[in-house]
């Protein structure tokens, strides 16, 4: 147990003690911070009149009096009452709030019926944002009409059109864009530790010092301590990653005091858009360590059975088919509305790494059978590990030149011999 | 005490060595002979229990070499197996940590390595820095690091220049003094004499001389003459019992079959003019090999 916690700590140390890692790390935190911060650093350097958002308003009369100072005076009053939006009056030809939700160039309808006396007033908004700005506006303007006891004025937003309730395309596009947001790390970290694993390895074995190891471990401890310092890394650069993340939200925090860009609003909207997001953070980083594990022991087997690095990156290449496979069906298949295959390859494992807390997003699977196949997932990494620890046994102080296939059966002949 | 039992290692159909057998007890110095593919390097993995073997055990004051009692044992492989990318003290830190050894005891004997070698100007050098025969004394101290009771050494003088040579042999001296038990193996056979008590020579796999190195020269009756005289050659090479002479340009080197011809060759050259050597010496390792090899090679 010794032996295998120094085999650990020498292989991390190794990977995150290196300049490459800190400098490469380094890089990434910049870049992060600056992506998230785009929209500020643009802010920064931009005119502050470009920040004025123009709402489109429409009007529509259907009172009986003639509201025509209310109609105007809304206009006037709205933009008075605000500099962070400019109200503009647009050609309306909607005579109620039916179509308003389908139209693209309106943001606000505002519509007045009854009389002069005793308006209803109607406000239908798509954001939120100016919701309140409208509603003080309106009741300023009604106001300065008439005494504000005999008016009725109710904002609409949502929209009231007892549509079903579920997702609108635009959530459904965040939920497809999810799929290469989200795995694109999953993706490339699951790569960089496979990578890192399988060039370990292949250096020891190269160089011969395998044997000096493995005569003073087994290889059962060798190959297991490989793989836990690989999912050990993997698990810091994770870390690491969420770390540059928060922070990239913070500084966009504190360029959003000034009126600019809030990443941690853009996190809110995440969270509102995906209420379950908890349960899919949690799902996600579970299927990244039993299917990063899936990938660390296919790729050790790999780099056991090679003799030298180039060896190894031909040998290698299946294991990059079936990552790139999976992280292919996870964006592709949402966009295709394939339903039945994404449920089909989240139960698959090497594919399910991604597929599954995808599935699981999209609905496509339950949170019952994303835990059905993550227990298939667990299950198929004890019963990678019992078979290919015997074959390591046998590979990794073996330097067969012969080709790949008879190898893996000389190999495989030799471990389950006895 | 280290016990090779009867060992056998095949793969396949083929036998990588068959039914060898040899002790070494503390304070000796076993050498492992043989040709390139012998066999040599297939038993130390058998010994280190790298290699499983088909029939037959080796032990290791009587149990099994097992990773329980491998921190006892220093092991040197033939090829030059060391992690190039890094330094020379993080690589003996990583060999000694493996040993079950604490970073301070390992810094200790390093340095005491180091200068022992007068290398210690390259403790924080890359391996890849190194020259090939400083590269050599580090996987040679990476075996030495952990103090062991058994050093097994896989050709350790390979590509070493005397002088580094007699360093080592130095080393395996003083460990040979402390009582420690060592086994190491060579292709070059008259380097061993000089130090070595016992030996087992392999062809392919199989012990064609085993024992005493004494005793195995004595049991070789083949013996060679030197002499330095004017003699005639023709007349030498027509004596009972001589089966070459050589003539060379300081000596001529007479090779007889057994003792008893000894004396008939001596009363010859006693009868020649300016005799200033007449001198007797068992065969050497080689010739014994050569001898042994060749009859075997022949009867295949």
């Amino acid at each position: 147990m010794k032996k295998f916690r120094f085999l650990v700590g020498f292989g991390l140390k190794k990977r995150i003690y290196k300049k490459a890692f800190i400098i490469t790390n380094i890089i990434i935190g910049i870049i992060i911070i600056a992506i998230v911060n785009i929209p500020n650093i643009i802010a920064v350097f931009s005119d502050d009149s470009d920040e004025v958002q123009v709402l489109q308003t429409a009007i529509v009369n259907n009172s009986d009096d003639t509201v025509y100072p209310l109609e105007t005076n809304i206009i006037q009053t709205l933009n008075q009452s605000t500099e962070k939006y400019e109200f503009e009056e647009a050609d309306n030809t909607l005579s109620d709030n039916q179509d308003f939700w389908d139209q693209e160039n309106l943001d606000i309808l505002i519509i007045f019926s009854g009389d002069l006396k005793q308006p209803n007033v109607e406000v239908f908004a798509l954001d939120e944002d100016y919701r309140l700005s409208l509603t003080q506006s309106i009741q300023l303007v009604l106001y300065e009409y008439q005494d504000i006891g005999y008016a009725n004025y109710n904002i609409v937003s949502p929209p009231a059109s007892g549509e079903d309730p579920g997702l609108s395309e635009e959530d459904q596009m965040f939920i497809d864009g999810i799929g290469s947001l989200l795995f694109l790390p999953v993706f490339f970290l699951i790569i960089m530790a496979t990578q890192f694993l399988g060039v370990d390895i292949i250096e020891e074995k190269s160089s011969k010092a395998i044997e000096t190891i493995i005569a003073s471990v087994p290889p059962k401890t060798h190959f297991l301590s490989k793989i836990t310092a690989s999912i050990s890394f993997l698990l810091i650069q994770s870390a690491v990653l969420i770390g540059f993340g928060l922070i990239a939200l913070l500084v966009s925090k504190a360029f959003a005091s000034s009126g600019n860009f809030d990443g941690v609003s853009l996190f809110t909207e995440f969270a509102k858009r995906i209420p379950n997001w908890p349960i899919l953070l949690l799902l996600t980083i579970l299927f990244l360590l039993f299917g990063s594990l899936l990938f660390l022991v296919f790729a050790a087997f790999l780099a056991s059975t090679s003799t030298s690095q180039e060896d190894y990156q031909q040998a290698q290449l299946p294991l990059m088919f079936l990552l790139l496979g999976g992280y292919y069906i996870t964006i592709f298949l949402p966009i295709l509305n394939a339903d039945g295959l994404i449920r089909v390859f989240a139960y698959i494992p090497f594919f399910s790494t991604m597929v599954a807390p995808m599935a699981y997003i999209g609905g496509n699977i339950t949170i019952i059978e994303a835990i059905i196949s993550l227990v298939i997932n667990v299950c198929f990494v004890f019963l990678l590990i019992y078979f290919i620890s015997p074959i390591y046994r046998v590979a990794i102080l073996s330097y067969e030149e012969t080709k790949f296939f008879k190898r893996i059966k000389f190999y495989i002949k030799k471990a389950f011999s006895k | 005490m280290l016990e090779v039992n009867n060992v056998e290692l095949k793969y396949g159909d083929f036998v990588a060595v068959q039914d060898l057998s040899f002790k070494i007890k503390p304070g000796e110095i076993f050498g492992l002979l043989g040709t390139n593919g012998a066999g040599k390097t297939t038993t130390f993995r058998v010994i280190m229990g790298l290699l499983e073997p088909s029939y037959g055990e080796v032990l290791y004051y009587g149990n099994q070499v097992s990773y329980d009692n491998v921190d006892e044992i220093g092991y040197m492989i033939e090829e030059r197996s060391l992690l190039t990318k890094i330094t020379v003290k993080e690589l003996l830190l990583f060999f000694g940590q493996l040993k079950s050894m604490s970073k301070n005891l390992i810094l200790e004997r390093l340095d005491y390595w180091l200068d022992y070698f007068e290398i210690t100007e390259y403790k924080n050098k890359k391996i890849k820095e190194l020259s090939k025969g400083n590269q050599q004394k580090i996987q040679f101290i990476s075996a030495l690091i952990n103090d062991p009771k058994l050093l097994v050494l896989d050709e350790p003088f390979n590509g070493l220049d005397p002088i580094n040579m007699n360093l080592f042999i130095k080393v395996i001296r003083e460990f040979q003094a402390k009582g420690k038990m060592i086994v190491f193996s060579s292709h070059q056979l008259d380097h061993v004499e000089s130090f070595c008590e016992k030996i087992v020579v392999l062809e392919k796999g199989e012990a064609i001389i085993a024992g005493d190195i004494k005793q195995v020269k004595q049991d070789f009756e083949k013996l060679t003459i030197n002499i330095n005289a004017d003699v005639d050659i023709k007349e030498l090479e027509n004596l009972p019992g001589v089966y070459k002479v050589i003539n060379n340009t300081n000596k001529v080197i007479v090779k007889i079959e057994s003792d008893k011809y000894i004396k008939g060759i001596f009363d010859y050259v006693k009868s020649c003019e300016n005799v200033t050597l007449f001198d007797v010496e068992q065969a050497s390792l080689s010739e014994i090999f050569i001898a042994k090899v060749g009859g075997k090679r022949e009867k295949i």
